[in-house]
């Protein structure tokens, strides 16, 4: 030890400072993988209340499709059509599990839509609920446990927890009186929509149709009524405030959605084969998450 | 102290720094750069976006099979959903729409418009569907049994039977033409993407945050060539989208060949979050540029 040469202590931290840049900063260290512990977890349920544009099209995009929506798009969130006896995306080919934890995993919510039986006063070219009002509050809640079944064992929605909103389109059927029979109908088919979304775990239950030719305002006076409304009213203002024939004071609590303009290209947003419609969520939306305020 | 010591401290020193720069300290810390990860180093190498194959040729009436899915309503109005297939053993196209002829009983032909999808191109892979749904204008006249003729651009003509539409259907046209998913992801195409995101990046400043790339497969996969990727940034303003985009090559010469059997490997990644960004929420996206472009996103709370 003492033939040393001069020097030798600077140059064992020299190869002491080498080491440590390898050990700290070198391929081997950063090399070492981790080991999942359980897979990916299937879409979960739950809401997040979201103020945020979003679109919604008839027939689910492509994952590719959707992706480059979230990066050129302002929209938030997707209308999903999810089923019901007269959807019109039938094949509805994207459409999958997989599907919604790929796109959500892209940053997307989603509403889920359910297109099933119309009411009684409609075009006899739709399959109708009953007229009569007991059994159209069956047709109700059988359409509420399609729709979540749809959901859970199709779709893959997890259903250990509450509050997944699913929003029944009813297409505008006229604006007949209150008290006739074709808006009783409806009143009870809703009720009895809204009845089994509530069993548990009680799911959120909406709404969505023509501001005023699907008569949503009639709906503020039904129990249980709906948890929220997604009303069509295209005068280009996405503020779900401003809905034509619905009270300024029925559901203000973020319990609305707008859908404010229709048919249009999403070309704009670099997809060029996709007609889309136009939203804007004061509501809720899913998954479950913290609020997010993005402004419509 | 020698000469040669005090030569040899300064190397240490000089190694050390070296060291911690390129393994995050400029990259990743740059003055202001806010939020934390770990994992392989970034490295500045420009990347590659991954371009899908075009098609070859157009789809003729030969490579499509046409059946009918069935009617509903959308917006009001009655649908009927027409499905194809790609039933070549190719990819094919179609450069717009193709011409369709819908022929009802006792009635004159009417061409179905193809409105906003004339020049919508779409390639189909073998196997691959689209989807096309057609609307028009009806009083609520009943249904009758319709048929429609397909005329793509590859030449030939499809009859399609069954379709349903009202007898007073008027001014039909495409409401829907959307192609289907394409086959299940393979090889490095089926890692899936996690990110770590810091909470809220100051605009104007580098943001650092990591990819971890999830392999959930019981068989390693090789990274390849060295795959590119491409971090977005996005933000509504004023009825459009402020959209920053940056496309580089993984440093995969500090990384492993491969992503290990149901493991993971970790990226370290910088951004500049553009100053011209306000406040408030801002979507994220990062993929990898090979097919199918695997992906995740997440909003942001821009500082």
């Amino acid at each position: 030890m003492r033939n040393r040469r001069p020097g030798w202590r600077s140059m064992r931290v020299l190869l002491m400072a080498l080491l440590l840049a390898g050990v700290m900063f070198g391929p081997g260290a950063v090399a070492a993988p981790t080991v999942l512990s359980q897979p990916a977890a299937a879409l979960g349920s739950g809401n997040e209340i979201l103020v945020a544009l979003g679109f919604d099209s008839e027939c689910a995009p492509t994952a590719a499709q959707m992706q480059t929506l979230w990066t050129k798009s302002p929209w938030f969130f997707a209308g999903v059509y999810i089923g019901g006896v007269n959807i019109g995306c039938k094949t509805n080919t994207n459409l999958t599990a997989s599907w919604l934890n790929t796109v959500h995993n892209q940053g997307w919510w989603f509403n889920f839509f359910w297109v099933g039986d119309q009411a009684p006063c409609a075009s006899s070219i739709y399959a109708r609920m009953s007229s009569d009002q007991n059994t159209a509050y069956n047709d109700g809640f059988n359409n509420g446990s399609s729709s979540t079944d749809k959901l859970i064992n199709t779709l893959g929605v997890t259903n250990s927890a509450s509050g997944t909103p699913v929003t029944y389109d009813m297409e505008g059927y006229g604006q007949p009186s209150w008290s006739s029979s074709c808006q009783l109908a409806v009143d009870a088919f809703m009720r009895g929509w809204t009845t089994y979304l509530h069993l548990a775990p009680a799911q959120k239950s909406g709404y969505y149709g023509s501001t005023c030719a699907s008569n949503v305002d009639a709906l503020a006076g039904i129990s249980p009524t709906v948890d929220f409304i997604h009303g069509a009213y295209y005068n280009n203002n996405p503020n779900p405030s401003d809905m034509l024939c619905v009270n300024s004071g029925h559901w203000v609590n973020y319990q609305r959605l707008k859908q404010y303009l229709a048919n249009q290209s999403a070309a704009n947003y670099g997809v060029s084969n996709l007609t889309v419609d136009y939203d804007c969520s004061h509501g809720p939306t899913a998954p479950s998450g913290s609020q997010l305020n993005a402004n419509c | 102290m020698t000469q040669i010591s005090r030569w040899s401290l300064r190397a240490a020193l000089s190694l050390i720094v070296v060291g911690a720069i390129s393994g995050c300290a400029a990259l990743g810390t740059a003055p202001g750069a806010s939020g934390s990860s770990s994992g392989i180093p970034w490295v500045a190498a420009p990347g590659k976006a991954y371009v899908h194959p075009a098609a070859g040729r157009a789809c003729g009436a030969a490579d499509l099979r046409a059946s009918v899915a069935g009617n509903g309503i959308y917006h009001g109005q009655p649908t009927e959903d027409v499905v194809f297939v790609n039933t070549a053993a190719e990819a094919c196209f179609l450069p717009g729409a193709p011409s369709l002829g819908l022929a009802r009983p006792g009635q004159n032909p009417a061409s179905v418009s193809a409105g906003a999808f004339a020049n919508a191109r779409v390639d189909l892979d073998p196997g691959q569907q689209l989807e096309t749904v057609l609307t028009c204008a009806s009083t609520g006249a009943a249904p009758v049994g319709s048929r429609l003729t397909v005329s793509p651009a590859g030449g030939g003509s499809i009859a399609v039977d069954g379709v349903n539409l009202p007898s007073d259907c008027a001014a039909p046209s495409i409401l829907v033409f959307q192609q289907g998913p394409t086959a299940p992801a393979t090889g490095l195409s089926s890692l899936s993407v996690r990110l770590n995101l810091p909470a809220n990046p100051a605009r104007g400043q580098v943001m650092s945050y990591s990819v971890s790339l999830v392999n959930s497969s019981a068989q390693a996969i090789s990274l390849g060539a060295c795959p590119s990727y491409t971090q977005h940034l996005s933000q509504p303003q004023g009825g459009g989208v402020s959209l920053t985009e940056n496309t580089y090559r993984l440093n995969c010469a500090a990384a492993p060949s491969s992503v290990p059997a149901n493991g993971t490997l970790s990226f370290r990644m910088v951004m500049r979050v553009p100053s011209s960004l306000s406040a408030g929420p801002a979507k994220f996206l990062w993929n990898l540029e090979i097919d199918g472009l695997p992906a995740s996103g997440a909003v942001i709370q821009v500082a």
